[in-house]
């Protein structure tokens, strides 16, 4: 029987340098493996950003999957109105 | 045990181990690093682009053994597949200035326009749903 690993969490990667700036990447990565067959999801979170002045967290907001996660809910909100909808009709038959 | 299947689970063995060895490589892009382009200056300022990444890899093999129909000895086969997919989506451009760093998202409207037909569509269904509903029929 294949082994099925599942890993999930925050990552920080190794910081490089961009003009006077010290940047280190922050991700999310949801890997699987099952025997010969993967799966990697990463995504990008944020970035942490040091200078000479200080230090500071600048978060990465995916407007792309924010809105596409509102119209899923609205989708299945749909979804669920149009199954209630038909339900109902048979139950007072029934009644 | 014929020299033709010792032959034959050799090459199985060793194309489990390189499958093994290919699908362990796919994790190097679970590095934080992968997601974030190599910088690119032009002038004073200085771009990064992070993207979301999706991969899936999947490989396998077989071989089998048995008697051949005229008697001649054992008859053997094997095979092998792999299929994958990968997905990559530029999500921010970080935009590295001489008064700071900003984040810029980049929206992709394709994506967002195909999901807002379909919530559309559902949409007109529930509604014509619930005027049947309320007519009482």
């Amino acid at each position: 029987m294949q082994q099925l690993s599942i890993e999930a969490g925050r990552r920080t990667g190794s910081p490089f340098a961009a003009g006077p700036y010290q940047l280190t990447p922050e991700t999310i990565v949801l890997s699987l493996r099952w025997g010969n067959a993967g799966l990697v999801w990463n995504w990008p979170v944020a970035l942490h950003i040091s200078h000479a002045g200080g230090a500071q967290r600048v978060a990465i907001v995916d407007r792309t999957r924010l809105a596409l996660w509102a119209l899923w809910l609205l989708t299945a909100l749909a979804g669920l109105t149009i199954v209630f909808a038909r339900l109902k009709p048979r139950r007072r038959k029934n009644e | 045990m014929s020299d033709t299947q010792d032959g034959l689970i050799a090459m199985v063995v060793k194309n489990s181990e390189q499958a093994a060895d290919l699908i362990g490589r796919l994790f190097s892009v679970a590095e934080p690093g992968a997601v974030f382009s190599a910088p690119l200056t032009t002038g004073e300022r200085t771009i990064i682009v992070a993207s979301e990444l999706v991969i899936t890899m999947g490989v396998g093999f077989g071989s089998g053994s048995g008697p051949a129909d005229n008697n001649t000895g054992p008859s053997t086969g094997g095979g092998g597949g792999g299929g994958g997919y990968s997905f990559g989506r530029p999500v921010a451009a970080i935009i590295i200035e001489p008064q700071g760093v900003r984040v810029e998202p980049i929206v992709d409207p394709t994506k967002i326009a195909i999901a807002m037909f379909t919530a559309l569509g559902a949409m007109f269904f529930a509604w014509g749903s619930m005027r049947k509903l309320a007519g009482g029929r």
